[in-house]
Formats: structure tokens, sequence, C-alpha cells
């Protein structure tokens, strides 16, 4: 079976490769070896240098690693590293609010009455012309029946 | 022949034209006409299938191409006036990820003549440019350029297609031989801007197609016979300057402290020793392990590249090893093996240099891939491109903690007490 991980390690790997000498250069050579032997060495990424990794397609995993490793060892100052920090608590905080949206009981079932209610707007009402011969049978049997 | 007839010849935009020299007037050579016929006929033998040991590239072809090349053509190395000019459609170039340059191969275009088929013309075994792609030859001297009726566009349609599928399958086997699928190659072309010329039916099909030994593979297990062969004839006992595939694995055996020096090549760059050897002076080395010097004596390669090279070389020649060794080394060619070794280990004869010619085309494919380095990601642009792609995917401090978990948990053999906690820009 693929891990996903181990695509994802490939894809970081791939990317330190390609960094300039003196930015990769902070990563601790240990750190480089972890990746270079736990990635997948089958699979080998395809990243560009003309654009920019953010038109890329890459693993949420290796974007996760990238910035474990950016707070690690590539920002300049603690101020940047707190940034990207508080940067992941407001993601955190989005998420949250998406998955409350989502799955809240409240939610749920004020969505299921807004739900039923509809349906019964909607319905159909199934209505049946009668035929003129009909109408005129029926018309003479009321006679009889009088 | 006039001007617009000889710029014709160098005008095909889809193909990297390579010049190499044949002749040398100040050695009173008379052959070259001989090798010239030879080369028309059989094609033209470089070193282990790769142009650029033993040839000059000119560039991509282009209507001005011919004119920025005539200073070039009447200053050729080792004083040359007769270049044989070979053409090849760059998108039969193979090269792979990392962009080296013997990663830049034009092997599709070689074929191997063995030592049966190299006897009976006089040749020596080894790797041949196909004579189809021979486009002719250029005179200094005269400014007449002499065709080759074998050249591929002067062929029938029927007979280029031919032609070409049999490139197409040395193509397949030779990225196949180089570890790359199919599939991977692609990408490396499409990513350097460059498309594939197989179709993806072509892609599917070649699996179909055999393995077999690829024109290197078989060039390198021939330098292996060659070698035998050497020691056979003089008894040699001493270690061998090549490794079992047949490279030449000479920096082995030179003094390792002049192994941590760097040099220098002719245009300034500076280079590893090690590099500098292996790109650089092993393709000067004849197939004999020796040089000759100026007063007779007969020194081992080690030698010339510990005593000359490391020190003349870089201080009196600048890094050029040709100037060194038309100073330094006997004129008289007692190390070329008939035709074929005189087209390629031409120290005493008409051997080109390996660096890319600086006023060369600087459109060229081959060239630009030889010389420029692969580009690389910026520190700004890692983070500004990774910052967006945290705000797309909406990376939080749960999935940093999951991944920060599993690097603990890889490195350390299982979920540490820290890796559990939620990622607060704990060390890796």
């Amino acid at each position: 079976m693929i891990e996903e991980t181990e695509l994802a390690y490939s894809e970081v790997n791939a990317i330190l490769d390609l960094l300039e000498e003196d930015f990769a250069n902070r990563i601790p050579t240990n750190i480089r070896d972890f990746f270079k032997k736990e990635m997948d060495k089958e699979y080998i990424p395809n990243i560009r240098t003309d654009i920019g990794l953010d038109e890329q397609e890459l693993k949420s995993e290796t974007i996760s690693i990238l910035t474990l490793l950016q707070i690690n060892y590539l920002c300049n100052t603690e101020e940047e590293k707190q940034d990207i920090l508080r940067e992941l608590s407001e993601n955190d905080k989005k998420r949250e609010s998406i998955l409350r949206e989502k799955y809240n009981p409240d939610n749920i079932f004020k969505n299921k009455n807004n739900l039923e209610k509809s349906e019964s707007c909607t319905a159909l009402v199934e209505y049946k012309e009668v035929n003129i011969i009909k109408r005129i049978l029926n018309k003479i049997l009321s006679f009889f029946k009088k | 022949m006039d001007k617009k007839r000889i710029e014709d010849y160098f005008s095909n935009s889809n193909n990297i034209y390579h010049g190499h020299g044949i002749g040398n007037v100040k050695k009173g050579e008379t052959l070259s006409e001989e090798i010239m016929k030879s080369i028309f006929e059989n094609g033209l033998r470089t070193n282990n299938a790769q142009m650029f040991w033993t040839t000059k590239g000119l560039g991509k072809g282009s209507e001005t191409l011919f004119d920025e090349q005539i200073e070039n053509f009447e200053n050729w190395g080792h004083s040359s006036t007769k270049i044989i000019i070979v053409s090849l459609p760059e998108e039969y170039y193979i090269f792979n990820r990392n962009l080296t340059n013997e990663s830049i191969s034009p092997a599709a275009f070689y074929k191997f003549m063995t030592e049966e088929e190299a006897t009976k013309l006089g040749l020596s075994q080894g790797a041949y440019v196909m004579p189809e792609f021979v486009v002719g030859m250029y005179d200094s001297v005269t400014r007449s350029f002499i065709e080759n009726d074998m050249y591929y566009e002067k062929l029938s349609i029927d007979k280029q297609k031919e032609l070409f599928n049999k490139i197409k399958d040395n193509y397949i086997q030779e990225i196949r031989a180089s570890g790359l699928t199919l599939e991977q190659h692609k990408e490396i072309m499409e990513e350097m801007g460059y498309k594939s010329p197989l179709t993806e039916e072509e892609i599917m099909d070649a699996a179909k197609i055999p393995q077999i030994e690829t024109v290197i593979e078989r060039a390198l297990r021939d330098k292996e016979i060659v070698e035998k062969k050497i020691k056979e004839v003089s008894g040699e006992t001493s270690p061998s300057i090549f490794d079992e595939n047949g490279n030449i694995i000479i920096q082995k055996y030179i003094n390792p402290t002049l192994m941590e020096k760097k040099l220098r090549y002719p245009n300034g760059r500076e280079v590893s020793a090690l590099q500098y050897i292996q790109e650089y002076v092993v393709p000067h080395i004849p197939e004999s392990g020796t040089f000759t010097l100026k007063n007779g004596q007969v020194i081992s390669a080690r030698q010339f590249i510990e005593e000359y090279i490391f020190f003349d070389g870089q201080d009196k020649y600048n890094g050029d090893i040709e100037e060194l060794m038309k100073n330094a080394l006997a004129t008289d060619d007692k190390d070329g093996q008939g035709v074929g070794l005189k087209q390629e280990y031409g120290i005493v004869t008409d051997e080109e240099t390996i660096e890319v010619d600086e006023k060369s085309n600087s459109n060229s494919f081959a060239d630009s891939l030889l010389t420029k380095p692969r580009g690389k990601i910026s520190s700004s642009s890692f983070n500004e491109s990774l910052a967006s792609l945290r705000k797309k995917d909406m990376t939080s401090r749960s999935s940093m903690t999951k991944s920060f978990g599993k690097i603990k948990a890889r490195t350390t053999g299982e979920k540490s007490k820290e890796s559990k906690k939620q990622y607060n820009g704990q060390s890796l």
C-alpha cells in the first residue's frame, strides 16, 4: 500500500533539493537525511522552479511539513515564527466553525424542519377531471336516487 | 558554392549543430579527405556516445548560425581547417533530472560498430554518430562546404521514416537504460518546456519492445575489452585506470592532498579537482594511459595530471588543457589506432575541447543545459508561495500536530508525549 506520508516526504525532499543552497543549509543534515531515508523512492515528484509552489499540486502533508521546517529553521525572526503560528491558530478556528456549521445538532434539526416544510408546500395533489359522458350518466342516476 | 547555400546547411531550427575538426595543417596531415569520406559513410566516432567530449557545440540551427561561427571555424583548435558538421534533432536528446554534463545525451543518434565490422573498414570499434546526421564538411581555407549525400534531410521520405523509427527505438532503449520510465522522461521534458517526440500510444507500445543492450552500454563494455587487450600486449601489471564498467577512475590514484584543491576552467569557473579531472582531463587520456612528453619521455596519465595539470596547467595555461598539451607533449601520434581512433583520441591529433564554446549560439538547447545550472527556489519565493498554500489548504495547528507526531514517532520509534500535544512551535 502506498503511504501518503512517504509520498509527502518525497515531495519535501525534492523541494529541499531545489532550495537555494544558503537557505536550504539552515536545515540540519540529519533532518534532511530523515526525509531522504523515509521517502518513497519510487515516487519522483515533478516540482517546477519556474512557477511558485502554490501553483503546483502538493499534498496537504507536504505543506504541513514545509511549514514545520519553516517555523523551526527558516524563519529569520521570532516575530515571523509567531505570525505563522497565529495564522495556523486562525485556520484552526475557521476549520472548527465550518465543522460546527456542518454538524451542529441545532442546525441539523433546523434544516430538517425546513426540509419538511418545503416538502409539504410542494406536494402535488392529484386532480382527475370527470369526462362529459360520466357526468351525464351521474346526473341521470341522481334522478333515480331522488 | 555560394554563401547562401552554405548558410542553408546550418539553418534547421529544430536541430543542434556540432563541429569536429579533422586535418591538422601544422602537422602536415594529408589524410583529412580520406577521414572525411569515412565519416560520411560510416559516421563519426566519439567518446562513449557523448558529443561534448570531442566536438564543439555550435548552437541551434538558424539562418545566421553559419555567419556567427565563421570566426570560430577559422580559429578551430589544433589548427584544424576542415570541420565535420553534425546536426541532431533536439527533441531526441535524452536528459535526466540531475542535468549534469553526462545527463544530456544524444545517444539515440548512435550506432555501435563491432570489431568485425570495424576491421573490415579499417576503423576502430565503438560508438559512432550515424552518418545520416553528418551534414558535411566545411573547409575554412577554401571557404567551401562538401555535402554528405547520406545526410537525412537529403533522403527520401520513406528512408527518413525508416531512419527515425530506428532513432525512436534507440531513444526508448536509452531512456530505459538510464533508469527512468518513458513517462518520467516525458515529464522531465515537459518540465523543461519541451515536448516528447513519442505519442501516448508509442509510450504504451514501448513496453512491447524488448530490452536490448544500448549503444552506451556496448561502448562501455568495449572499453573493457580494449583495456584487456592493451594489458595482454604490454604485460601491464600496474593498477588499472578503468573500473569494471569501463569508466576511467584515475582520480583514485592521484595524491589525495592534490585532490582537495579547486581547479579552474579556462573560462574562470572553479570546480573541485575531481570534477575537473572527470569532465575535462579524462576525455584527453589516450587508451594507452600514457602521455609522451616533448623530450620523448613517456609518463603515466597519473604523473601527467599530478605534475602538469595541477601546476603548469593552472598557473601557466590558465586551466586550458589543450594549450598545455600542445606545449608539453610530443606532436607525433603514437596512440591513434586507425581512422576511428584518430577521430576521437586526439591528444596529438585533432581532439576538440569539451568546453562548450562561449561564442556559440546561446539559444542552443544542449548548450544551455550544459552551461546553465537548473533554476533554484529562492527564500522569498518559498516563503510567499508556502503562505499562499497554507491559506488555500487551511493548514492548521492540528494538521501540524499530526505531521510533527509522525516524524517524532519515526525518529524515536514511539509516540512521544510531546508529539501528542498540540503543535506549538516545538523543535523537530
